[in-house]
């Protein structure tokens, strides 16, 4: 491993939050993140050893939305790369437009274009769409990659990016040209463990479990979201939310769907438009607004009458 | 940082089979170096807890894998911080003394006690003042109670003296005690050391047993989930230990482990991974680079580019599992492979479906055999061109015999499923040698069957993938439709595998 491929040692704290409506380098809106000690820990240690680390937990639970907080806290460009079912470990790094490439040659073929057309197929490199590993590769900067829902995609697709993750750098056959990474970037890739990651490809990454937050930690998430909710107000909707939780987690098992943390946030935001009034006593009685928080017929028709009245 | 047992912690879970390389090792003490996983003015506890996170960001990599390092972790670390409490050990000895001396102040009383009150009994004999021979006559008898007690006791300093101004002192020569006191003396010292000795184990037991409940009490649900993880693994070197010698006398001995698991779920889902068969399906999205470069060729121009469909994986695997009976033994490894085959994502759109010992008109969706289901009504569900069918069953090997109904049962089944599907494969958890002579050697015959071994695993999924054929197979009378070991020709120009992938 290079030492001398990150010249600066980062140090992510956890604590530097955007202020509300603050929007990121990519134009993405900002908000508030808290991670646990234990996830600021590991983050740094992913940063120090060079890893990628990767992000397990119940979904919900803010593994995506770490890569923007620590791009925010440090200051460097995030690229994220989405995985979909059909994506191809080619994708994120980059895809050659050989149809473009074909369509050019074909009307300098025929004559309806101009030098600079032609000089635009001389270099087949210009047909290269770079992916957010390939764009990462070649800042100059430490670039932050979020690899999102790694096992949406083939199960064969994370051993095609080993090489890319253990050495940072990749050929791109159609110029053949070798990407190095210049300066190594922080990856964090995330899974919602619908399906298992092939062991030489766990062997190269950090993990990290994303803990579903006590209740201090929400309310403090949900104070840091909501500055101006009265105390009270948030004691009580937590205090309901958890409630509801338990009472899930004690039906379904650890591994059944739990209301979570992002859904909580969600709930929270709708009852916080009411007046404060209005709220605590909508919060006594059934369950208010129950589809945010219950998202199957079986939930509803369970879940719906636990109320404080019973 | 060299009196850490990490080592150790390392090499257990490497045992217990977590993939983890020197390069891991070596990520940790680079770690360590730069001064993550303790800090100096943290408590011992802290730091434990410092280096126990640090060792789960990088060693551990799923939620089974952190109980297991929390299992190992706790055992090796714990056990080295254990002396730290120092005083209760210290304590123990001070009380155990006390009670000692008590005790023997106690035995000694009672002697002395004894001595006075039996007085008037013993006053009638004491004619014989004889203090002289006393000593000689009595020090073997005076040396068991003194000997084992190993301090002076009070009664011991008088007897020396050969003319003690105490007018009860000689009556209490040991040569005028009758049997029967002495009996009794010797009965309360070993009585009262004996129940010293069951008082201190018991108190310790209880501290132990008090100091234990903290570990576990901090990880509630360790201890059991990790059992059946650790055991898988451990169980799993146990079992191909006893099996190794017995194969070559298998009918010598039985199989003595709990669980007998030959393959473990890491190889049955790298087994799993090969269980594919890439076909062409769907809309034609991707260029087909060569296609449209010889279309070019051909036309003169560029009309349109040639598209072909992606490559997706069609293969369908539905396991028929056989459940209670003479496969008790081997639910653990049944429920490995549904496991491993579900979440390894191979399972397509078909599933897992249970039967008892031979599937006869319905099978069952779960293991309790709740929900039936026909079979014709299983089958027809199946797409006859990507469907693969393993069956996990003994057929009666496990407990020998040859039942011909079952065979011809089997048969008639497996003949109905090749109409149905394009492989089936059956593995049979007894080794191969135990088939011979009963009804799975049979219907191996008309079946291609593996042992449950790794190499059996790899062998079936070879199979389901159409690269292997037993002559058996080819050979027997069934009206056993010709085997499609490839799919047919596609309805597109073939190209290079590798050719098209931009």
């Amino acid at each position: 491993m290079d030492e001398t491929l990150r010249p600066q040692q980062f140090e992510y704290i956890g604590t530097k939050q955007p202020q509300p409506g603050e929007s990121g380098r990519n134009g993405q809106t900002l908000s508030p993140y808290l991670p646990s000690p234990e996830l600021v820990e590991a983050v740094n240690l992913a940063i120090y050893l060079e890893r990628p680390l990767l992000l397990k937990g119940e979904p919900g639970c803010g593994k995506t939305q770490l890569a923007s907080a620590v791009a925010y806290e440090l200051g460097l460009p995030s690229e994220a790369w989405y995985v979909k079912s059909t994506s191809r470990a080619l994708d994120g790094l980059y895809s050659y437009d050989a149809v473009g490439r074909l369509r050019d040659a074909q009307l300098t073929s025929s004559r309806h274009s101009s030098d600079d057309h032609l000089q635009r197929i001389e270099d087949p490199s210009t047909y290269i769409r770079w992916g957010a590993l390939g764009k990462a590769f070649q800042q100059t900067q430490c670039t932050v990659v979020l690899i999102d829902e790694i096992d949406k995609a083939d199960i064969d697709f994370p051993n095609d990016l080993l090489l890319e993750l253990d050495e940072r750098r990749f050929r791109v056959e159609e110029i053949d040209a070798e990407i190095k990474a210049i300066v190594s970037p922080i990856v964090f890739i995330t899974s919602n463990d619908e399906k298992d990651l092939p062991d030489a490809f766990l062997r190269r990454c950090l993990f990290h479990y994303v803990e579903f937050p006590n209740s201090t930690r929400l309310s403090e998430i949900i104070r840091s979201r909501f500055p101006r909710a009265s105390q009270e107000l948030i004691d009580q909707a937590i205090s309901r939310f958890l409630e509801l939780r338990e009472e899930m987690r004690k039906d379904k098992g650890e591994a059944g769907k739990k209301a979570s943390t992002s859904e909580l946030i969600d709930w929270f935001r709708v009852l916080h438009r009411y007046p404060e009034e209005e709220a605590l006593t909508r919060l006594d009685g059934k369950l208010p607004f129950a589809g945010i928080l219950l998202k199957s017929w079986e939930d509803h028709i369970r879940y719906l009458r636990l109320g404080k009245g019973g | 940082m060299d009196d850490l047992p990490l080592l150790e912690l390392f090499t257990r879970l490497r045992e217990s089979g977590v993939p983890l390389g020197i390069k891991d090792y070596e990520l940790a003490l680079q770690a360590l170096q730069a001064g993550y996983g303790f800090s100096a003015e943290a408590t011992p506890a802290e730091s434990r807890a410092a280096l126990a996170r640090l060792c789960r960001t990088l060693w551990v990599r799923s939620p089974d894998e952190q109980r297991l390092l929390d299992y190992h972790f706790e055992q090796l670390f714990n056990r080295e911080a254990l002396p730290e409490p120092e005083p209760k050990p210290g304590r123990r000895m001070l009380w155990g003394a006390i009670a000692f001396v008590g005790l023997m102040t106690v035995g000694t009383g009672t002697i002395w006690l004894t001595q006075h009150q039996f007085d008037p009994f013993f006053r009638p004999p004491p004619p014989i003042p004889s203090p002289q021979p006393a000593p000689a006559l009595n020090d073997p008898l005076l040396e068991s109670p003194t000997g084992s007690s190993g301090a002076g006791s009070p009664v011991a300093e008088p007897l020396p003296a050969p003319a003690p101004p105490n007018p009860d002192q000689p009556s209490f020569w040991p040569d005028q005690l009758p049997l029967w006191v002495v009996w009794s003396l010797s009965t309360v010292m070993v009585l009262g050391i004996g129940g010293w000795g069951v008082w201190w184990f018991v108190s310790s037991w209880l501290k132990r047993r008090s100091n234990e409940p903290d570990p576990s009490e901090s990880n509630p649900n360790l201890a059991s989930e990790l059992l059946r993880d650790t055991e898988d693994e451990i169980q799993l070197a146990q079992a191909v230990r006893q099996l190794t010698p017995q194969e070559a006398h298998p009918r010598d001995r039985f199989i003595l482990s709990a669980d007998y698991l030959p393959v473990t779920q890491r190889q049955m889902k790298q087994s799993w991974r090969h269980l594919r068969r890439m076909v062409r399906e769907g809309l034609p999205t991707e260029l087909d680079v060569e296609a449209t470069v010889r279309q070019i060729a051909r036309d003169g121009i560029l009309l349109e580019p040639k598209l072909v469909p992606p490559r997706v994986n069609r293969t369908e695997l539905v396991l028929l599992i056989d459940q209670d009976g003479s496969m008790v033994p081997f639910h653990a490894l049944s429920v490995r492979l549904a496991e491993t085959a579900q979440r390894g994502g191979r399972l397509g759109r078909a599933g897992i479906y249970y039967f008892h010992n031979c599937p006869v008109g319905y099978l069952y969706d779960d293991p309790w055999h709740q929900q039936a289901e026909t079979i014709p009504a299983v089958l027809t569900r199946l797409r006859r061109d990507r469907t693969v069918i393993l069956i996990f069953s003994d057929a009666g090997a496990a407990r020998g015999g040859l039942n011909f109904k079952r065979v011809s049962l089997t048969i008639a089944f497996l003949r109905q499923l090749k109409r149905h599907v394009r492989h089936v494969v059956w593995m049979n958890p007894m080794p191969k040698t135990r088939w011979a002579g009963t009804t799975a050697g049979e219907i191996a015959r008309y079946v291609s069957m593996f042992e449950g071994t790794r190499q059996g695993l790899d062998q079936a999924i070879d199979v389901l993938r159409g690269r292997h054929l037993l002559t058996s197979q080819l050979v027997t009378s069934l009206p056993y439709e010709p085997a499609q070991p490839y799919e047919p020709a596609q309805p597109y120009e073939p190209s290079q595998p590798q050719g098209d992938e931009s």
